[in-house]
């Protein structure tokens, strides 16, 4: 019992510190940057508790909680660290940021650490019902923190597309949870998992149906081809802090949930694997097409995420369910929330007020006059593009032999070739802010302490992390 | 007996740690007020101290062991695993390294301390300081690490250290070109090396590939790939060492500042490329044929340095070109299968060496960084110190008894000669008599005669008690190191060729009384020579001589440096101006760029699908579930 209780202490502390948030909100002498600190305070702890959590306790593989709804992994585990620094590294930035833009209020952390406990929850889940339960918790606050701009035009439309297609995609889950309660009798995983185990997939056709329809709205999630086309927009409409966070701990929860639905059962994994080998394929190549084209920063990243989520479908299609770790997985992605989150933290403070500096051009020179901040970003564009001796070099290093080891060589090769197609944009930022002049003075940041540390922060880890070994 | 231990791992930690704080307390402090010079230098000597500390446990928990089972390890942490190829971050000390260990971290001490005095005043003096520091760092990475791959580790820190110190006054552009030319020269080296390291990996590297491992499955080595390891490991010695074909670099080093010279261009890090033939020389001991190359290469390394030697007017070239000659002893030593003596000159090599250098910067430092020794003379009169322990070294460097270049160039000029290498011993004693006249010919001219620059002369001063305490401490290592390793004849017990034994792979020659007597005998005779041809030529003062015909030849090096010039550095050059203005823009940059346009194209014609209406992109949502609908269909029975 103390050990469940240890276990969703994360999850509590998250949720607890959203409420307080919230309430504190009602009183007129709290600052929005107390709440920022407050917000950090509260990732930080969870985030302190659930690395004890991991490294501390003895580690009890596939630990249920509740019976069975909610099961913890060390890769749940490592998934919730990810998330939580996410959080943690979003207050951070967003505290800048807000020094610039002036929308914000208290209740901005609030819902950041709502989405945070619906994140959490997600990696958790082992069971439709819960699945989709927090799924929409963290959905409904991306949805306002996308739209918390009343005023800005953008936001508007990007949070219109979203929650319209994010609808969408929600009733083919439930239509997908239904139709395999109707397959199978039950919505636990585990129970899935034996029915599949003790009667085959293909012979079931609402399971088939309704598993299929499940993956379409992860699909959605994580914006995979062809469900990618909200991603621009609304990446592009919403704030830096909170495009960075969507990018990272929505993808990092969406990915979790979806690689524990996909090893329940091998049968089901080895049916679906055609699909997600063509889905990788054709996610990486779109993406990168669609980044070629940009001229805007964020809409550039908008459409690397893409390429990103082609990369983790590799490594979905070359996860073994007999002894599924999902280290590189998570290595992956805790590489490119590193990266994702540093460039975001960095836009929060270089981008000016109301997000003035948005394009390629706009950055020309930077490296004259912010020489540090300019080497950070290059650092992460370049772990992005997956340069040694960065962690995104490493990540992708696990992805491409991982796919090896299972034999998927074309995958490998493909992604290979995407990840030289996806120089072009990366090093595309690099020589405007190396090798132009400065078209226009940058503005002192010197009063923004917390992004610049943040990013700082980041840059230590992208090397870090590449250095930190996983077995494959 | 535990063999495991953690404290090895501090020795190369400790200077490293130091280098970062030093590096990071100079970068944050260089645009604004510095440092004050002293905390710079009491951080910068901490870590080579403690570290000498640590050397002499180590030796002494060595000392304690038994004999033949002399040997301590740590393994840090697994670094790498690929196939067979397991390597991990591991120290070994056993006799061989933990007497290198000792010298390196005394002398290293000695020259930090040293620096304090000669580099006051200089705007880089903390950059000087973890340059330093990081050099030891790696040097002690070099001679602790139990694999050739950590070894490798080691052998790059110093050289990128080595070139960061000779570019240290990076405002002249010679003294850039010349750390250039170092780098650029030992990365030849260097491939050698790694090629050899790959030969033995592919030979005998599946069964472990640390030093310990290697040695147990080196009689497995077929003949062939034997001699090729042997020659390739031997290349990166000629690099690092500074061995013919690749020596040119270190006379150029001098631009570095003088204590680096002392340091890294004399005392430690040449000498790395015999410690290495000593470690490997479980298989240098099976392949004689390899060993004959390395000691003709070391002894014409040595006759040639030695004459280049006695036509120098720059007082720390012939140093260098003196230390490229003791070089081509020592390899001359292990290349007769003669380890310990090889190392024994290093060893004691290191002492005077390190002592001349420093005396020499003393004389630079107070004759306001002249070098040239014909503005010199007469200095034993103002600089009393300086002129005993310098003249103590030279006699060490000489080879005149009971100094300690004395019993260690015997040692090695006697293993010849008993070994029937007729040639290398003649030879050798030859350039016995030369060093003995060049070594002098340096000292008559600067401190005996007349001043030749008076005003210069005037203004000389004995150099400050933190540089010449450290001078005397190494005359005293230069005046008594000898007696560590006596031979039997004077009544010793060469206390250091059994102390070593453990470690190498060698059998000491038996030879009659007579041999020694007549290898004594032509040593000491080759330096009464030299030396009194020195003290007619030089003693009551000379002139600076016009050099002709072979003088003037040998005053310009042979022209070696021009010939590679032009045969290797200007065709190379060429090839790449070639290449860049043909080849690149017609061949290569065509495809790229067509690449190129093609990407934009079609990222072009992706943009489009991006209209930015909800409705279209619900619709290709749609359009991808039918599609993948269809497809599911077919799998479904």
């Amino acid at each position: 019992m103390t050990n469940d209780f240890m276990l969703l202490m994360p999850l509590i502390i998250t949720g607890v510190g959203a409420i307080a948030l919230m309430l504190i909100a009602a009183y007129d002498k709290v600052t929005i940057e107390q709440a920022s600190m407050a917000s950090m305070g509260v990732f930080g702890l969870a985030f302190l508790v659930q690395l004890s959590n991991t490294i501390g306790t003895a580690v009890v593989p596939y630990d249920t909680v509740f019976n069975g709804m909610l099961v913890i992994s060390n890769f749940t585990k490592v998934a919730g660290l990810i998330i939580l620094a996410c959080g943690f590294f979003t207050s951070m930035s967003a505290h800048s940021y807000f020094k610039q833009n002036n929308f914000c209020t208290t209740e901005f952390y609030s819902l950041v650490a709502f989405s945070a406990c619906g994140m959490l929850l997600l990696t958790m889940s082992q069971e439709l019902i819960s699945v989709f339960i927090s799924l929409e918790i963290m959905s409904l606050a991306i949805y306002i923190l996308v739209g918390y701009d009343r005023q800005n035009k953008r936001a508007a439309e990007a949070v219109m597309k979203y929650l319209m297609l994010g609808a969408f995609a929600g009733a083919f889950l439930t239509m997908g949870t239904a139709l395999v309660y109707g397959g199978v009798g039950s919505t636990k995983f585990a129970l899935i998992g034996q029915a599949v185990a003790a009667n085959g997939f293909f012979t079931n056709p609402a399971l088939v149906c309704g598993a299929f329809f499940i993956l379409v709205a992860f699909l959605f999630k994580v914006a995979a081809f062809p469900f990618h086309a909200w991603v621009i927009d609304v990446y592009d409409g919403a704030a830096a802090p909170v495009t960075g966070y969507m990018a990272t701990g929505l993808k990092t929860a969406v990915f979790a949930v979806f690689a524990n639905f996909l090893v329940v059962d091998e049968t089901m994994r080895a049916g679906w694997v055609n699909y997600l080998f063509y889905l990788s394929i054709l996610t990486m190549f779109v993406g990168n097409l669609i980044a070629i084209g940009q001229t805007s920063l964020k809409r550039m990243l908008a459409a690397s995420g893409i390429v990103h989520t082609g990369y983790l479908l590799i490594a979905l299609v070359a996860v073994s369910s007999e002894h599924f770790s999902g280290s590189v997985i998570l290595y992956y992605l805790g590489a490119y929330s590193v990266g994702t989150l540093g460039i975001f933290a960095a836009l929060s403070y270089l981008g000016g007020a109301n997000e003035k500096r948005q394009t390629f051009d706009d950055f020309k020179g930077l490296a004259r006059v912010r020489p540090y901040s300019a080497a950070a970003i290059a650092i992460f564009l370049l772990s992005m593009a997956g340069i040694p001796p960065t962690a995104g070099f490493m990540g992708k290093l696990y992805i491409i032999t991982s796919a090896i080891s299972a034999g998927q060589v074309a995958l490998a090769v493909f992604g290979i070739i995407s990840s030289i197609l996806s120089m072009w944009y990366y090093l595309r930022l690099i020589i405007n802010m190396y090798f132009h002049e400065a078209v226009e003075g940058f503005e002192d940041t010197a009063d923004f302490k917390f992004a610049p540390a943040c990013t700082f922060i980041l840059v230590v880890c992208v090397f870090a992390i590449s250095l930190y070994p996983i077995a494959v | 007996m535990e063999h495991n231990v953690t404290f090895l791992g501090y020795i190369p930690i400790l200077p490293l740690i130091g280098a970062a704080v030093l590096g990071l307390l100079h970068v944050g402090t260089c645009t604004r007020k510095p440092i004050h010079e002293k905390i710079y230098g009491v951080f910068a000597c901490i870590g080579p101290l403690l570290s000498f500390v640590l050397a002499l446990r180590v030796f002494f928990t060595l000392k304690g062991m038994p004999e033949e089972a002399r040997y301590l390890t740590q393994e840090a942490f697994t670094w790498f695993q690929v196939g067979d190829l397991n390597i991990s971050m591991g120290f070994l000390a056993d006799p061989l390294s933990s007497l290198m260990l000792l010298f390196v971290t005394l002398i290293g001490s000695l020259i930090h301390i040293y620096s304090i005095g000669y580099m006051s005043g200089d705007k880089n003096f903390g950059k000087f300081f973890a340059y330093l520091n990081l050099f030891l760092g790696s040097m002690l990475v070099l001679v602790l690490g139990d694999s050739p791959v950590v070894m490798f580790v080691g052998w790059e820190g110093v050289g990128l250290c080595s070139y960061l110190l000779i570019s240290f006054y990076c405002e002249d552009t010679d003294n850039v070109l010349a750390g250039n030319k170092a780098f650029i020269v030992n990365r030849i080296g260097d491939l050698g090396f790694v090629l050899g390291m790959g030969f033995l990996f592919w030979a005998i590297g599946a069964q472990g590939f640390d030093f310990m491992s290697l040695k147990a499955n080196a009689h497995v080595l077929a003949p062939g790939v034997a001699l090729t390891v042997c020659l390739l490991l031997f290349v990166g010695a000629t690099g690092k060492s500074a061995q013919i074909p690749l020596y040119v670099w270190l006379p150029d080093a001098m631009a570095g500042p003088t204590p680096v010279s002392a340091l890294i261009h004399a005392a430690t890090m040449v000498t790395a490329g015999v410690y290495m033939v000593a470690r490997f020389s479980f298989i240098y001991a099976h392949v004689p044929l390899a060993g004959e190359i390395v000691a003709w290469v070391g002894i014409l390394t040595a006759l040639l340095a030695a004459i280049f030697g006695m036509f120098q007017d720059d007082i720390k070239k012939v140093l260098a070109y003196s230390t490229v000659s003791q070089l081509g002893y020592m390899f001359a030593g292990v290349g007769v299968a003669a380890y310990s003596a090889g190392i024994f000159h290093v060893f004691t090599h290191a002492f005077f060496k390190a002592l001349l250098f420093l005396g020499a910067g003393a004389v630079i430092y107070a004759m306001h960084h002249e070098q040239n020794i014909w503005k010199m003379g007469g200095l034993k009169k103002k600089m009393p110190k300086t002129y005993i322990t310098m003249l103590i070294g030279a006699l060490a460097l000489a080879g005149c008894p009971p100094f300690a270049g004395f019993f260690s160039k015997d040692e090695i000029l006697f293993s010849a000669l008993a070994t029937g290498h007729y040639g290398i011993w003649i030879v050798g004693v030859l350039v016995a008599g030369m060093t003995a006249y060049y070594t002098f010919r340096m000292i008559f001219v600067v401190f005996h005669g007349e001043p030749r620059d008076q005003e210069a002369y005037d203004h000389a001063h004995e150099a400050p008690a933190v540089m010449t305490v450290p001078l005397i401490i190494l005359a005293v290592g230069a005046l008594c190191a000898g007696f560590l390793n006596l031979p039997a004849i004077f009544g010793g017990h060469q206390q250091v060729s059994h102390w070593l034994a453990p470690s190498l792979t060698e059998h000491h020659p038996h030879a009659s009384l007579f041999v020694e007597i007549i290898a004594i005998g032509a040593s000491v005779l080759a330096f009464v020579i030299g030396i009194r041809a020195a003290y007619k030529r030089f003693g009551a003062g000379a002139e600076e001589p016009q050099f002709q015909g072979f003088a003037k030849f040998a005053y310009h090096k042979f022209y070696v440096d021009e010939l590679y010039d032009a045969v290797f550095v200007q065709p190379y050059k060429r090839i790449g101006d070639a290449i860049r203005k043909t080849i690149e823009p017609s061949v290569t940059d065509g495809p790229v760029t067509l690449a190129a346009k093609v990407y934009m194209i079609a990222g072009a014609a992706f943009k489009v699908f991006q209209v930015g209406y909800v409705r279209v992109y619900a619709l290709y949502m749609i359009i991808g579930l039918s599609v993948m609908s269809l497809l599911l269909s077919q799998s479904l029975n």
